[in-house]
């Protein structure tokens, strides 16, 4: 969310899931969504403080609930201050 | 912290998916850190009056009246190719000084696909580098005047749809779609639901903001602004709204999303809806 100089991020190698062995970052301490749209998926990120790494939580992903009244939905990522939330690069 | 998210920019973060297939959005209002740093995702009472983010004529308040109490800024992730795609139309606006729509916003931040992110400012015409956290998410900063401005809004979808200036001047700003009757789907019934949802969380319980102007949400307008039928949101029926909205979140310039009846966007809005009726959604 920086707009103008840095601030502090979270940055390390994730494991599991398609962000498998690369490099994540997220803005916010507790990890980072990975949204992948087209195909109506996500996969949540925990950041590991220990191993200075992201773990995945299920390496399938899980269903995007897009439902913004549902208790657990994509939205709330990006209106609470926990997890960023990230675009997956291999959509087309 | 005291920052909130107005549903109009909320609105433009799923208008915004609605363009780029990859598009995530990603936050408008800043945590504990952010707030520490201050700037456009933090609300002016959150952070100290120096910050580069409350000094600029469009942003101070007082002696400006707008919130004091709203973040003006939103994030949207994105793949690499619709990363580049969206700041090149950013770009284009950015490059025209004659483009209207450049007034609304103080600048953005986004990448071009190779360098460093970078950061173009529409109050002094320059471009600075930017953190590369702007590889991957794109930042746009209302200025804090606009904050509850439908028009700024509309401009901001203009701009990530790729909309020419000349477009956007045929569109009269957006104006057109301002309005929505019964039967009506769009992006206007999408603005109408989100300001009923602010107005009651409870107020679309099955379908919820799905575009469609439908007997949900002419029951919603009905019970909750207009009374009767409910089924005509033009420019009586939105004035009202904006008084309802705006009472609900305290009134005045502290919070709310009354139009800024000082502005000339907002005065013209509101005459081509009420008197000429020249308003009426296209959709």
């Amino acid at each position: 969310m920086t707009e103008i100089g840095e601030r502090p991020k979270w940055n390390g190698p994730c494991i599991g899931g398609p962000m498998d062995g690369r490099d994540g970052v997220s803005r916010f301490p507790s990890g980072f969504l990975l949204v992948d749209r087209p195909s109506g998926k996500c996969w949540v990120y925990d950041w590991l403080p220990g191993d200075e790494s992201f773990l995945v939580r299920v390496s399938d992903g899980e269903p995007l609930i897009e439902d913004r009244s549902a208790v657990k939905n994509r939205y709330r990522a990006a209106e609470e201050s926990e997890f960023d939330v990230i675009a997956w690069e291999a959509t087309p | 912290m005291t920052t909130k998210a107005t549903s109009l920019l909320l609105n433009v973060a799923y208008e915004w998916e609605t363009i780029y297939s990859s598009a995530a959005f990603s936050g408008i209002v800043g945590d504990e850190a952010h707030a520490a740093k201050g700037g456009y995702h933090i609300s002016i009472e959150d952070q100290p009056s120096t910050n580069y983010s409350v000094v600029r004529p469009d942003d101070k308040a007082p002696p400006g009246d707008w919130s004091r109490i709203h973040a003006v800024a939103l994030d949207m992730s994105m793949n690499k190719a619709d990363m580049i795609l969206s700041t090149r139309r950013w770009m284009v606006v950015w490059s025209d000084r004659t483009d209207p729509r450049r007034k609304y916003f103080n600048a953005f931040n986004g990448w071009t696909g190779s360098g460093d992110a970078q950061r173009w400012d529409f109050v002094t015409n320059t471009v600075q580098k930017s953190t590369n956290d702007h590889q991957w998410h794109q930042h746009t900063e209302l200025r804090r005047k606009y904050w509850n401005d439908p028009v700024a809004h509309r401009a901001e979808i203009s701009i990530a749809r790729g909309e020419t200036k000349e477009q956007w001047l045929a569109s009269n700003g957006g104006i057109k779609n301002m309005f929505c009757n019964y039967g009506d789907k769009g992006e206007n019934v999408v603005a109408l639901q989100m300001q009923l949802l602010q107005l009651d969380p409870n107020a679309l319980p099955q379908f919820g903001p799905d575009a469609g102007y439908g007997d949900e949400t002419a029951a919603a307008v009905s019970r909750l602004v207009t009374g009767g039928p409910g089924k005509v949101y033009q420019g009586k029926e939105w004035a009202l709204m904006q008084k309802l909205c705006q009472a609900k979140n305290g009134g005045g310039g502290s919070g709310g999303l009354v139009q800024h009846t000082h502005t000339v966007e907002a005065q013209s809005v509101f005459v081509a809806g009420s008197v000429t009726g020249a308003a009426v959604a296209s959709k």
